[in-house]
């Protein structure tokens, strides 16, 4: 039977504690990885390996972390990702909420955009599938 | 490389595990001088065997052709010091392995008892140190066969694990130049 909401967002919780060294108070689902909770580039492949074994899940690399959208300069334009850009990630990651990225899409802050809650939107969607 | 934080490895088992030990020696500098009152074994360098252990386990598994350094040390647990005279069994297990990046769970035993526990990850930089060589193949292939890697080393299904031809290779040019082991 799949986990419900709050048994996903334990267990996320209990992945991010463990590979960031937060405090389990920290973890609220508005929290967003890299501003709030300090997670650097390999911090996200931890937790991938993390949620994979927690959830018994596979998940492909560029499902969480589109670097290949955000480095093709066909979607990418002077540091801005471009509307195709932005469709595209919106195909990829229908989990995010993006709309505050739209605003001013800088390619740099596309890291500080995933929230505790977009990743436990994500992991619902893989143990569903 | 320079500095070596396992003495022999006992076991390898390709793409699964390995065992080396470490014995703590008081002529070690560090030894002595990490604390003069309590001579001990700095567990920051118990952590590098550790990394060191599975390292080369991550690395045989890709023939030795990617830079694997230590990114990360989860989390870790001591128990108790290591001293001089303690042999240390250092074991590591591949947990995960992927095309960016490892994680080995580690542990350190002295006889039984149980000094530390560690989770390491290891990245692979290619494009940051594309330009960097972390060892030299000869260099390389002499450092394992001390710490007797090839002589132990075995595949899941037992068979002897292989010296990759390109250390073969360069073993042989750097023994027809003339160098002195």
């Amino acid at each position: 039977m799949a986990p419900n909401e709050d048994e996903v967002f334990e267990k996320v919780k209990d992945a991010l504690v463990d590979a960031l060294g937060v405090d389990d108070d920290e973890v609220t689902a508005d929290a967003t990885m890299v501003g709030d909770l300090g997670a650097e580039s390999i911090d996200f492949l931890d937790i991938v390996f993390k949620l994979e074994k927690s959830f018994d899940i596979q998940i492909p690399r560029d499902e969480l972390f589109p670097d290949d959208i955000l480095t093709n300069a066909e979607y990418v334009q002077d540091g801005k990702v471009t509307e195709a850009g932005i469709k595209k990630l919106k195909e990829r990651m229908p989990f995010a909420d993006l709309s505050k990225f739209e605003s001013n899409p800088m390619v740099q802050d596309f890291g500080n955009l995933l929230t505790v809650s977009d990743l436990c939107r994500y992991v619902t969607t893989k143990v569903s599938a | 490389m320079r500095w070596f934080w396992v003495d022999r490895y006992t076991e390898f088992v390709s793409r699964s595990h390995a065992v080396a030990t470490k014995n703590v020696c008081m002529a070690e500098p560090y030894v002595f001088e990490y604390s003069r009152c309590f001579p001990s074994y700095p567990p920051s360098l118990i952590i590098e065997g550790m990394a060191q252990t599975g390292g080369l386990l991550i690395n045989q598994a890709f023939d030795f052709k990617k830079k694997v350094v230590l990114a990360k040390i989860s989390k870790s647990t001591f128990r108790d010091f290591a001293k001089p005279g303690d042999q240390l069994t250092i074991a590591t297990k591949i947990e995960n392995m992927a095309e960016e990046g490892s994680v080995v769970s580690a542990t350190c035993h002295r006889g039984e008892s149980l000094i530390a526990a560690a989770d390491v990850m290891f990245a692979y930089p290619e494009q940051q140190f594309k330009d960097k060589v972390f060892f030299t193949d000869s260099g390389l292939i002499s450092v394992l066969r001390a710490l007797h890697i090839f002589d132990i080393g075995v595949n899941q299904d037992g068979t002897p694990i292989e010296i990759p031809e390109h250390f073969l290779q360069a073993e042989r040019e750097f023994l027809s130049s003339g160098s002195n082991c």
